[in-house]
This record gives structure tokens, sequence and C-alpha cells, in this order.
């Protein structure tokens, strides 16, 4: 069994890393080959989920690569790989001939294989590398069109941002190691020792949080945005995002067994959901709307995850996968064919493209959680779960799901509203046309397909999850009856996303044609509640001053030293030198001319006289016995 | 009273030889007289077996009344003179062929030979002025055996000086004698401590002043560059060789049994003779160009090294062993390097010897290894003499003055380099020069043995030295 | 006559041949001086024995090894001075200093 798990694994990872090692070798066949990988792991996947398999790898000392398709992992495999394929679908449509298609698939399938190991990971390990790879894949797909230094600038942003909340896990894997947790096993963190287990679980929140673009990281989704439209279909909408709420998720008990890490988490997705809520309805590009909202819904799954709703977290990663994705696939293909994302400017898009504006109707609808549709659903597990917890994280998961319908409204408004005249000629200009420039393509039924099926997922999904029928659902998650709703909170959700909804819709007219001047709040809003720049000004500046501090420190002392401590040397060789040369030398020669006097000073008592021989030999005498007399 | 006569077989045979020499060179024609040289060599060697006899036997005594002491100084003397009388004879058989007083040069030699033997062991005053005498008056006439002006002038000042400082050693018999009663060591060790000090330092001063100018020390010393420079070169070997052991074994006993009892400080001025004589010896020679001067500066040196054994004898016992060794290493030594200097009659300067390596190795040869020798270089016997000596030295607490020993010792390398490296310098021309023409293969041989001889006593000086250690007879 | 007497007359004896021997330049002037040097020694050997040790002889040798001294340092001289004169015509030691140095 743990083969079919190897091979889920293996076939998009190998996949990928052929076809980015290709490159525009294969470009021709690069889609096809990809979408044969994807549809392969989509079939590996739907068998993992029902054998439920199991593997484990000895990586090194004490510590074993463990992979295994539990309830949570079974379904996220399997929409993990619905996700992927849907996209790949839709992918030639924005990619043209001449793009690097190779590199583009292999990066995708890449991304595909490593959120399945990472949904599938019982050990820190493996976890920690499909998460980095997940994070280096999402920066070369950001940045794919790396010719525009804008766009590489938003992918260095966005991969900054997230590998540093990454140095989390590395952090919790160390305490957990530190903490006697020797095996790195994801489900024996809770027996980490005293503060060790507090470090781990710190490292690990943060670490989701960063990778959920939730509050205070959420700004690198903005910048993520300026990736082709299907990377931020596949990865910021479905998956990469949830990563980390399935992190969460998946450790609650560890949440649970510190105590403060859950009351966090649940309050942090929260204010999260709200507040990026609010953010979203004060966007005006369409693809920023849909991110600051991808953000405010993935908080739902956050305060799932604090709240210990495995099921409702769950349903809500999936319904919001799925409506998503197929929003932004559309508001990609929009943005090829009508070369603008700004909403004023998308007005009556969904009359072009009929079969895309409905798919895009229908997701904008999910999205905004009105009943019977998926997210409605899922919210309500989510916030019944909340209310069980805490009043407070009930009003505030309210308060979101109103903000939430506020921003698929607008969002809906603009491009249901009745075409421009103008336009009318540009669009029938560009659907004669064949491939051609970007902007004057239409979209082709490869888009619009993958975007009806997953909006339609969006849509029914709800059905599967409504009480009394979600039996199945709650078996294969493996959680209890514990959370479902009761009828007076189902009715009051849907009343306040009604609500929240027709008060949008009436009021945006009026909006619309209003002076642009925007206030304060609105400008703030508008600027992802300047995340980015605390962000800079945090962080960013002080590391780069510090760096400038380093680096003139290493110049003028380390340097300096160095230089110093050469010229001292030199010098103290030249002292030497001079030293032995005045000094030594010098010494040796005046000790050789002394002796030369002395010898020459000691031939003459030799006179060849012998009257001064005579004299001499007695005054010695003499003078040796005053010596022998005197000194005794 | 010990009348043996058998006790004093050597200085007998010696005189005896000498008496039959004379008659014989009387009677014999001219070109035979160098049977007298036979004699003479016969007369050592007998008395070379004679020590040797006495010193294995265990024969020490005192005779005739204590007036003469045969014990391990006097049989180390024995060896000494009587080896380096040997020696001379050989070398000097080229230098005196046919000259008119052949026969009588070697019965001088016998007889200062016989004089120094006396001189070696007697343990009176009396006797030690007898010797003094018996050793000096036939060197005054063999220093002007060639009859010269430089022969003559250099036996004038032997003489003169020779004179006075023997004059002052008898005057200082008189005073010793007025102050200890007698002129007997072993009386005046008793008596002289009694006496005023300054009575015994005069006396003892005074006849020091005869032994050292017997040794060849400062102040004493000014005869014995000019004797050795104007004397003929086996005379010169001789003045400078034999007759120091003798006056420094004779002062080794008249300062071990008579001096070191008296409350002076006789080891402060030994010592400071010592260290006079090897400075002044050594920086005198240092850019001297004839050949036997240089020599006569070395000896002086020589003699202030063997002067460094003196104040530590009375602390330390390696002080008589050192002394006697390094004297018998010395005797071997420097007669080998006027042997060498025997053997070329005509090269009188250092500018003579370039090239000497080329036209006479084996004279080449004999030069580095005896002068170098002299320096002390290992394995030559004067090396293991001078290290015992300093070790003694340092023994004793005069540490100070084995330091200056060896000050001197590297500043001396100074000359005798300066006279070893033109021999392997090529020489101006191809044809040997006139002065290297040698004396004979007498002196070469005999130069060669005499060098041989160095080495083997620097090798085996280890067996020699027990035989030194004996105590000194009263 | 007193010890010390003589003492003083061999004291003065001995001064004036030291004087004597060191300040000639005569060759046979010099030997003058030494001979009443050795005379000095013999009165004074003579009046230690007379004086301090009558019993035994050995005074009295010390004077005959004296006298024996002056013989053969006489012999000696003369025959010193006669080669000189022969080889070189001098008889003044001022004039005998070819060997120096």
């Amino acid at each position: 069994m743990s083969a079919l798990l190897w091979a889920l694994i293996a076939l998009p990872l190998g996949a990928g890393a052929a076809l980015l090692l290709s490159g525009r070798r294969w470009n021709a066949l690069a889609p096809g080959l990809g979408l044969a990988a994807a549809a392969g792991t989509f079939g590996l996947a739907v068998a993992s989920a029902v054998f439920r398999p199991e593997a484990s790898a000895p990586l090194f000392a004490g510590v074993r690569a463990g992979l295994r398709v539990d309830g949570l992992s079974a379904v996220l495999v399997v929409a993990v790989a619905a996700v992927t394929t849907a996209v790949l679908v839709a992918s030639p449509g924005e990619l043209g001939p001449r793009e690097n298609r190779g590199r583009f698939f292999g990066l995708m399938l890449l991304f595909a294989g490593a959120m399945t190991v990472t949904v599938t990971a019982t050990t820190l390990p493996p976890l920690l590398m499909a998460w980095e790879v997940m994070g280096a894949t999402s920066w070369a797909l950001i940045g794919f069109w790396w010719h525009r230094p804008d766009r590489v600038r938003a992918a260095d942003t966005a991969f900054v941002t997230t590998r540093a909340a990454d140095l989390g896990l590395y952090l919790a894997a160390g305490a957990a190691m530190a903490g006697g947790v020797g095996s790195l096993d994801l489900t024996a963190l809770t027996g980490a020792q005293g503060g060790w287990r507090h470090v781990a679980c710190a490292g690990l929140v943060v670490a989701a949080l960063g990778k959920s673009a939730q509050l205070p990281f959420s700004f690198w989704l903005s910048h993520a945005m300026r990736g082709p439209g299907p990377v931020s279909a596949l990865l910021h909408s479905a998956t990469m995002v949830a990563a980390g709420a399935y992190l969460l998720l998946r450790l609650h008990p560890l949440l649970v067994a510190t105590g403060w890490a859950a009351p966090l988490v649940a309050w942090t997705g929260g204010v999260t959901a709200l507040a990026l809520g609010v953010v979203a309805v004060a966007q005006r590009a369409l693809k920023q709307l849909l991110a600051a909202s991808t953000s405010s819904q993935v908080g739902f799954m956050v305060l799932a995850a604090g709240v210990g709703d495995p099921s409702g977290g769950t349903l809500q990663l999936l319904a919001h996968a799925a409506a998503k994705s197929a929003l932004f696939l559309a508001a990609g293909a929009w943005l090829t064919s009508l070369g603008t994302e700004q909403l004023p400017a998308l007005r009556g898009a969904v009359r072009r493209h009929p079969l895309l504006g409905a798919g895009f109707v229908a997701g904008a609808l999910a999205l905004a959680g009105l009943p019977p549709l998926s997210l409605w659903v899922a919210k309500d597990e989510v916030l019944a779960a909340a209310r069980a917890q805490s009043p407070g994280l009930y009003a505030l998961g309210l308060a979101a799901a109103a903000v939430a319908a506020g921003y698929s409204v607008k969002a809906l408004w603009y491009v249901t509203r009745p075409l421009p005249h103008d336009h009318d000629h540009d669009h029938d200009h560009g659907q004669e046309q064949d491939g051609g420039r970007r902007g004057a393509r239409g979209p082709t039924r490869s888009v619009s397909t993958p975007v009806v099926v997953l909006a339609a997922a969006a849509v029914f999904l709800g059905v599967a999850a409504l009480p009394g029928l979600s039996g199945p659902l709650r078996g294969v998650l493996g959680g209890g009856q514990q959370h479902a709703p009761n009828p007076w909170e189902m009715a009051l959700s849907a009343a306040v996303a009604l609500a929240a909804a027709g008060a949008a819709w009436w009021w945006l007219p009026r909006s619309a044609h209003a002076p642009r001047t925007a206030s304060a709040g609105k400008r703030w809003a508008a600027d992802w509640l300047s995340m980015e720049r605390a962000a800079r000004a945090v962080l960013v500046r002080p590391a780069f001053a510090l760096a400038r501090a380093l680096a003139a420190f290493d110049d003028r002392a380390v340097d300096g030293a160095v230089h110093h401590l050469a010229r001292g040397g030199l010098t103290l060789a030249r002292g030497a030198a001079r030293a032995d040369d005045h000094g030594l030398d010098g010494a040796v020669r005046a000790v050789a001319a002394g002796c030369r006097r002395l010898g020459a000073w000691a031939r003459r008592p030799q006179t060849g006289l012998l009257h001064q021989y005579y004299a001499q030999a007695v005054v010695g005498f003499t003078l040796l016995l005053s010596i022998v007399l005197l000194v005794r | 009273m010990n009348e043996n006569l058998a006790a004093l077989l050597p200085e007998t045979i010696l005189l005896g030889a000498a008496v039959v020499g004379l008659l014989a060179g009387s009677l014999l024609p001219r070109r035979r007289q160098w049977a007298v040289a036979v004699l003479a060599a016969a007369a050592c060697l007998a008395g070379l077996a004679a020590t040797a006899w006495t010193m294995a036997t265990g024969r020490e005594q005192t005779v005739f009344a204590h007036t003469f002491a045969v014990d391990a100084a006097t049989g180390l003397g024995r060896l000494a003179v009587l080896g380096g009388l040997l020696l001379l004879v050989a070398m000097a058989t080229r230098t005196v062929r046919s000259h008119a007083r052949e026969s009588e040069f070697y019965v001088l030699l016998l007889m200062s030979g016989a004089g120094t033997l006396v001189l070696a062991g007697a343990n009176d005053l009396l006797l030690l002025f007898a010797g003094f005498l018996l050793a000096g008056v036939p060197a005054y006439a063999l220093a002007a055996f060639a009859k010269d002006g430089r022969g003559t002038e250099a036996a004038l000042k032997y003489y003169l000086l020779g004179a006075l400082l023997g004059t002052l050693m008898l005057a200082g018999t008189a005073v010793l004698y007025g102050a200890g009663g007698s002129t007997l060591y072993s009386d005046l060790r008793t008596t002289l401590p009694h006496a005023s000090p300054a009575l015994v330092a005069v006396g003892s001063l005074a006849v020091l002043a005869g032994v050292l100018f017997k040794a060849g020390a400062v102040p004493a010393h000014f005869w014995v560059p000019d004797a050795t420079d104007g004397a003929l070169a086996p005379v010169a070997a001789h003045v400078t060789t034999l007759t120091k052991v003798g006056g420094l074994i004779g002062a080794y006993r008249l300062a071990h049994q008579v001096l070191w009892g008296t409350a002076l400080d006789w080891p402060g001025l030994f010592a400071l003779l010592a260290a006079l004589s090897m400075s002044l010896g050594n920086l005198a020679a240092f850019f001297q160009t004839s050949v036997q001067r240089l020599l006569a500066y070395s000896t002086i040196g020589q003699v202030g090294y063997l002067l460094v054994a003196f104040p530590v004898a009375a602390r330390t016992g390696l002080a008589q062993q050192s002394l006697l060794f390094y004297l018998l290493a010395y005797t071997v030594t420097n007669l080998g390097a006027f042997a060498a200097v025997t053997a070329l009659p005509h090269a009188r300067t250092l500018e003579d010897y370039r090239g000497l390596a080329r036209h006479r190795p084996a004279l080449a040869a004999v030069l580095v290894v005896c002068l170098l020798g002299l320096v002390g270089t290992p394995p030559t016997g004067v090396f293991l003499g001078k290290l015992e000596v300093f070790q003694a030295a340092v023994e004793g607490g005069y540490t100070w003055l084995a330091a200056l020993a060896v000050a001197n010792t590297v500043a001396s390398l100074f000359y005798y380099l300066r006279w070893l490296a033109p021999l392997f310098r090529p020489a101006p021309h191809e044809q040997p020069s006139a002065a290297h023409r040698t004396a004979g293969r007498g002196p070469v041989a005999t130069a060669c043995a005499a060098a041989t001889a160095s080495l083997l006593l620097g090798l085996a000086g280890g067996t020699l030295l027990p035989l030194t250690t004996g105590p000194l007879l009263r | 006559m007193t010890f010390e007497l003589v003492l003083v007359l061999a004291a003065g004896l001995f001064s004036v041949g030291l004087f004597g021997a060191l300040s000639q330049q005569s060759i046979v002037m010099i030997m003058m001086g030494i001979e009443l040097m050795i005379g000095g020694v013999i009165v004074a050997a003579a009046d230690f024995w007379h004086f301090l040790a009558p019993a035994a002889a050995d005074g009295q040798v010390v004077i005959v090894v004296a006298v024996v001294a002056m013989a053969v340092e006489m012999a000696m001289g003369f025959a010193v001075t006669t080669a000189l004169y022969r080889a070189r015509q001098v008889d003044t030691t001022d004039m005998a200093r070819e060997l120096k140095g």
C-alpha cells in the first residue's frame, strides 16, 4: 500500500521536474504531458483516499520521513489534485505557444507534488521540505514573466515574507528536538517538555499564519497577484494559503495543550477575516479584491482550527478552493482578453463571454456566503463551533461574513453592468483574430469549462455538508457531530448575508458615481491596512541599516584591522631590518673594531727593549704584591 | 731518610745520557754525531719505561728527606717531558745536522729536560730553584744556538729576564726561609700560617715570580715572543712547551703544599694571572705575521687557560686532574705545530704558508689538526683538557673565569684561522715555492706522529684520566 | 750586629742591585746589578740562619745555592754577551731591539 502513496507523490514531483528541466524543448507537448500527469495524480489521489495507505522511510538519526493518508489528508489530497487538473486545463489559454510552457507546467506540477507531501506528512522533516518547495515554486511562478522587474520584485516580496514566517518551522523543529521529541513526529509534539512545547507551538503558529496570509503577514498576497492567473487560481486561493490553515487543523491538540495558542489562533483568524474583508471592500482592482477576500476566508479556516472544528475548517477549505479558483481563472481570462482588472473598466464583462460570466456569477454568489451555497454551510459550521468557545468570536465571525457578502456583491455588481457601447467593436475584432496579442484574444473553451466546473462544485458542495446529509463527510473526516449548527444560527447567518448583500447592491451605484476623493480610513483599507509599510519600517529598513552598518564595519574595522596588521607587519619588518643592519651588524662591527684595537694595543708592551721589559715585569709584580697584601 | 735512587731513575738516565753524549760528542767525528741523537732518544725511551714501571707498580714515595716527591703529578710530568723530548730530538735532527756543535744540542736538551723533571717533582724550595737553574741555563744556550743576530738577541732577553726573576726567586726563598725556618714544603706548611702575612706574601710572590717565568705567564712573559721568534724552531718548541710543564707542576705543588694554608687570597691572584695571560696572549696574537711569534703568543694564552685550574685547586679535586691532562695534551699538540714549522724552515711568515695544502698535504693536515687542537676542537686532547679545566672552574665557583676563557677561545680561533685559511687557497704560482721546501722526512714524520698522538689523547683520554688523580705527597 | 741591622744591609744591597739592574743598559752592568741582588740575598739568608734557625743547616745551603747561582748566572751572562757582540756588535740592551711586537 505504501507504493501507492509513493507513486502519488512521485508522479507530480517527477513529471514536474522533468517538464521544468525540459523547458522550451517540448513546448508543444508540455500542456498535454502536464495534464496527463495531473489527471494521473487525481486518479492516484482518489485511490489513496479509498485505501488510506501509509509510508515511511528513514531520514537521519532517529528521524523518519513519514507519510499517511488519514481522513483530513484524503479529502485534501483529492481536492488538491482536482483543482490542479482544472487549472492546468485552463492554463494553455492564458499562456500562448510562445511562452515557456515546459517551465510553467513543471513548476505547477512540482507545487502540486509538494502540497501533496505537505498534507500527508506525519513528521516534521518532510513537512518542512515540502513547505520550502512550495515557497520556492510560488516565487518562481509569481515571477514567471521574469523580464519584467516589477513582477520579479513582487515575487521577491512575497517570497521573503513567507520565508521569514517559515523560520518558525525550523524553530519548532529545534524546540521539538530540545524538548525530547527525537522522532519529530507531528502527533508527538504535545509530548515536548515544558517550555520547548511552547516554543515549538509558537514557531508552528507563526509559520502557518505567514503561509496563510493572516495578519500581520497578509500584504504578500497583494504582491502575489502579479503572477499569471492560473498561478493565483491554484496557489493563492486553493492550496498554498490553505496549507497554513491545514497545519493548524492537524496540530489542534498541540494548540490546546499549550493553553494560549488555540485562543490566539482563533482570534487572529477572526480579526483577519473581518479586517481583510474590509480591505477587500476598499479595493478597486478585481484580483486585489479577490486576494484580500482569500485572506479573509482563510481567516475562517484558521478560526476553525483555533476552536477545534476540523470538519468545518475542511469544508471551508474545500468550498473556498472551488469558488476562489473559479473566480481567479475568470479574472485571469478577463485580464488576458480585456487587458484590465480595474473594476470600473470591467463593466459588463460577464455579458461578453456568457459561459465564463455564468461561472463567475456562481462563484461570486458562493463567496458571498448566500444560502444555500457551500460557503454559507461551511461558515455556519465554523461559527457554531466559535460560538461554543466564545460569543465574541461568534460576533466577529458574523461581522466578517457580512463583509464577505459586501465585497463579493461589489465585484458582482461591476461585472454585471451593461456593456459600454464603444467596446462592441473591440470585442468583435478580438474574436476574429486567432492567437496574437495578449489582451485581444478571447477566452477559449479551455478556460471556461474549468471555471464552470469549479463554480458548480462551489455551489453544490454545500449540499453534501448540510446537517443530516453531512454524515459521510464527517465520517471521512473522522470528526464527531459536536459542532452541528442550530437552525437559528443558520437562519441568522443567512439573514446577515442576505442583508449585507442587499445593502451593498443598493449602495454601490451611489458610490460608483460619487466623487473620487476617498476618506483616510478608506485609503488605509485600500492600502491593505498599511501592513507592508509597517513591515518595511519595522523589519526591512532596520535590516538594511544593520547590513549597511555591518558592511561599513567590515570595510573599516575588519579590513582596516587586516590592513593595519599588514602595515604593522611591514613596519616591524623594516624596523627589524634596521635593527639588524644598524644594531646587530653594528654591534658585530663594533666588537670586531674593538678587538682589532685591543689586538694592536696588546702588542705594544713588547717594545723589544729589555729595560722596558724589566720595568714592566717589576712593576707588574709589585702591583700583584700590593693586591695580595691588600685583598684578604 | 729514603735515598732510593731508583725513584729518580728518569732524571738519572737523562743526566747520564747527557754526560755520555757530551763525551761522545767530543770524540765522534763530525758526520757521526747523530749517534748522540740516538743516545738521547734511547735515554728518553728508557726514562719513559721507568716512569711507566713506577706508575704501574704504584711506587709513590718521597725521597731524600722529602725534598723530592714521586707521585701522580711527577709521573704525568715525566710522561709529558720525556715524550716531548723524544719528539724534539726527532724533529731537530735535520735542523742541527752538520752543525759544528750538533752533539751539544742534544746534551743541552737533555739537561734542560732533566731540570724540568726536577722542577716538576721538587718538594723543597731549594730543589725548586736548582731545577729552575738546571732547566734554564741550558735553554739560554740553546736559544743562541744558531749564533746569528736574532738568536743571540733572543738568548739575551731570555737570559736577562731569567736572571732577574731567578734572583727574585732566590730572594723569596730566603724570605720564606726566614719566615718559616725551613725550605721544605712540609715544614713550611705548618710554620708559614703563623708567620707575618706580609712576609709570607713577599716571599711567596717572589718564588712564584720565578716559577711563572718558567711557565711564561703574565707578567713574566716578556721573553716568550722574542725568544720564540729568534731561536731555532726546535728550541722555540722546547722553551714554550717543556719548561712550561715543569713550571706549572712546580707552581701547583708549591701552591698546594704551602700557599693554600696561608691567610692570603691566592686563588684570586691566580685567577687574575690566568685572566691576564689568556687575554694578553690572545689579543696580541691577532695581527702577527711571523709564524713563530704567533705561536709564542698562543702559548701565553694557553698558560692562561692552564692557570684557570689553580684558583679552584683547593675546592675541587678536578683541578689537578684537569691540569695534568691538559698539560699532556698541550705538550703533544704544541710540539706538533712546532714540528710542522720546523719541517718548513724557509717559511717564516703567514704569507709563506699560502697554498701549502696543495704541495704538502700532510703538513697542512698536521697544522690543521694541531692548530684547531690548540683552540680546543673535539676530538683532540686539548679539547678534553679544556673541558675538564672549565668544568673545574665552574665547580669551584669561578664561573666568570670559565666564561672569559670561553670567550678567549672563540677569539683565538681568529688568528689560527688566519694562518689556516691561506693554506687552502691556491698559491700565487703553480710550482711549489721555495718556502715550501721541507727539511726532510724526519720532521714531517714527527709532525704527523705528534698530531696523531694529539688525536689519540682526545679519543682515549678517558683511560688516562684516572692516572692523574693521585694525591700529592708531602 | 743585631738581626735587624744585618737585614737592613741585605735590603740595601738588594735595592741597590735592583736599581742597577733596572737602570743600566750595558748588559754587564745589568749583570752586576743582579749579582748585587744575590749578594743581598746571601746576607739575608745568613742573617736568618744565624738568628732564627742556627740548628739546621738549611740556611747554609741557601747561601751555597746562592753562590752557585751567582757563578752560573755570571758564566751564562758573559757567554751571551760575547755571542751577541760577535753576531751584532752590540753590548747594550737598547741596541738589541730587532725582535719586537
